[in-house]
């Protein structure tokens, strides 16, 4: 049945409905309006999602700190901004974690490491 | 954190000129009446506000608004940074320029600009910018010369007083 439907489908339409109209053959839907022929996956409409989670990551949020901090007079012009004192003012690890902690990075030896080979 | 100098305001200042030069053009026709309105209210604003960090944060939703219709990221990127990079200067400008004496570039900038004038719109802003960049290098370059008072250098001043033992 379902191939009968499907050949059916190629006669009727081009190319480029296959997929769109075979999907719809085993959809089975009842009325003409959902029958029209739909795009297989429809776009979601743009969202600033990234944005926003960009905007709260670490780093963005220090940024921002550290800018109000500028604003405030809290850091003045030819003041000195360690990393520690800023990650400790900023509550935030000073380097990134891959940076500090890396247990998927693979160990290779030097190669001017001395191997001892035991006999 | 660097300190300020009177280089890096002309720097900046010339980089945005001209920036803003770029973005004007490509942006006029993508601005409708509700943001010409809008923008004037933050000009308006940004005249009256005492403010650091509200004149930075208006500051920027007015230029932003300006970019983003020009949809040119790379100039609204470029312009970020430089807007970052003048943040220092902010709590000084503010005590350099009072509300009552503020500079109202933006507010001219708009009143030309929604006329459809942009060549003007943009001389204009530039001719009141530089006049408040001029002050702001003085003011710098005065400060410079206080603070640096005819000091004997280090080196010169221990062997004067070797010399004087």
């Amino acid at each position: 049945m379902e191939i009968y439907k499907y050949t059916k489908v190629l006669d009727r339409v081009g190319l480029n409905g296959i997929c769109l109209e075979h999907r719809r053959g085993l959809m089975f839907r009842k009325t003409d309006a959902d029958n029209r022929l739909t795009p297989m996956r429809q776009l979601s409409p743009p969202t600033n999602a990234n944005e926003t989670q960009d905007t709260e990551k670490a780093p963005f949020l220090v940024v921002k700190r550290v800018r109000e901090a500028i604003l405030d007079e809290v850091f003045k012009p030819g003041d000195h901004l360690g990393e520690v004192g800023l990650a400790e003012k900023s509550k935030s690890a000073g380097r990134p974690f891959g940076k500090r902690s890396s247990p998927w990075k693979k160990k290779v030896p030097s190669s001017s490491a001395r191997t001892r080979v035991r006999l | 954190m660097k300190p300020l100098s009177a280089a890096e305001v002309l720097d900046i200042a010339e980089l945005r000129l001209a920036l803003i030069s770029l973005a004007l053009k490509p942006a006029y026709r993508h601005l409708s009446l509700a943001d010409f309105d809008h923008a004037y209210g933050l000009a308006k604003r940004l005249t009256r506000i005492n403010n650091a960090k509200d004149h930075f944060e208006y500051n920027r939703q007015f230029l932003d608004g300006l970019f983003s219709k020009a949809q040119r990221p790379i100039l609204h990127e470029v312009f970020r940074q430089l807007g970052d990079r003048g943040t220092r200067y902010e709590p000084l400008l503010m005590k350099l320029f009072p509300p009552e004496t503020r500079p109202r570039q933006r507010e001219v900038l708009i009143e030309i600009y929604r006329k459809g004038k942009i060549v003007e719109a943009f001389r204009a802003f530039r001719k009141i910018y530089l006049e408040a960049v001029d002050q702001l290098i003085d003011h710098l370059k005065s400060q410079k010369a206080g603070d640096s008072s005819p000091r004997v250098p280090r080196g010169r001043r221990l062997r004067s007083t070797v010399l004087a033992r």
